[in-house]
């Protein structure tokens, strides 16, 4: 693991110093390339693993983020920009692959009907949370678990902030609804 | 229904809340859907995953990265390498067909160019030069 701390000997504020890795690592600096993972990586493998309940799906997820921007990072106009640009791309990638999964999952369920018994709430809230659409989910996994405001989560999903809501209330009224289900089991 | 979804984001105003109070006072059902959106929503929270990456992410990660960069570097110059090669066998291929025709045309050279070889050479006919005795 790289020491951001160690690495960067200059005291410069987040953003600026963001800025100025952001043009090296176009440059191909190394340094300045472990420094925007050490600084991205944990925020991005906690939200892929929120969004997908699954560790090491969210840490695969968060490379292949950071290697699309990186791929892309000539096209960025604004440097200050990345991070947002980083994030929304893992985002974008977890629902791309919670897509996935719900089709499978549709498949799977109409093979194979639910069983009762007991289950712990971790588990619980992945199941309920993998019968919600993926808009849905996502959104409510962003304000719920990731804290984000509405403005951060309609920029990131690249929606109004009035859908944002709207998606919220539909999301926890449903969640709300699956819960009661599974509690009365 | 709204209110109370909003009620998790933000604090509401005196007047919401007045309002509120008012209509759980009247309406047992949105006191229990107020509850139970209570109590699911904690259980989400509560089931937030905080986990950190794995120790060889990083290494990973940019060993990735310089691969990416490699292949990227590769098919930007491919093309050229392989207009390169294509360019070099049509000039090889030209030279060679050039030095064929080339060969050929030595058996038929042109009349009065002078030859080499037993044809090329005529033999000195001594027998036909004078002969002068002493």
């Amino acid at each position: 693991m790289f020491d951001v701390a160690k690495i960067s000997q200059q005291v410069l504020d987040p953003v600026s110093q963001e800025r100025q890795w952001v043009g090296r690592c176009r440059l191909g600096d190394e340094t300045a390339l472990a420094c925007l993972i050490a600084r991205h990586r944990n925020r991005l493998v906690r939200t892929a693993s929120n969004l997908l309940r699954d560790r090491h799906e969210a840490e695969d997820v968060a490379q292949e983020a950071f290697l699309k921007a990186f791929r892309e990072i000539a096209k960025l106009r604004d440097d200050r920009a990345f991070s947002g640009y980083l994030y929304r791309i893992c985002v974008r990638l977890c629902m791309d692959r919670l897509r996935l999964k719900r089709a499978e999952l549709v498949e799977f369920d109409s093979a194979q009907p639910h069983q009762g018994g007991t289950v712990e709430n971790r588990v619980v809230i992945e199941k309920l949370l993998a019968q919600l659409p993926t808009e849905l989910r996502t959104t409510l996994v962003l304000r719920e678990m990731e804290q984000l405001s509405y403005e951060e989560v309609a920029e990131i999903m690249r929606v109004p902030v009035g859908t944002v809501r709207s998606r919220l209330h539909t999301a926890r009224e449903r969640f709300r609804k699956l819960w009661i289900e599974a509690v009365g089991e | 229904m709204l209110l109370l979804s909003e009620r998790e984001d933000r604090d509401l105003s005196a007047k919401e809340v007045r309002f509120l109070a008012r209509h759980r006072e009247v309406c047992p059902e949105c006191e229990s859907q107020e509850s139970s959106m209570h109590c699911s929503l904690n259980m989400l929270r509560a089931a937030t995953i905080d986990v950190e990456p794995a120790a060889h992410f990083d290494e990973r990660l940019i060993r990735r990265v310089k691969i990416q960069r490699v292949k990227e570097s590769l098919s930007y110059w491919t093309p050229g390498l392989i207009g390169c090669a294509v360019a070099a066998i049509a000039i090889f291929a030209t030279l060679h067909v050039l030095t064929l025709n080339v060969q050929k045309g030595s058996v038929v050279l042109p009349a009065g160019e002078a030859r080499r070889g037993p044809t090329a050479f005529p033999s000195l006919e001594l027998s036909r030069l004078p002969h002068f005795d002493r």
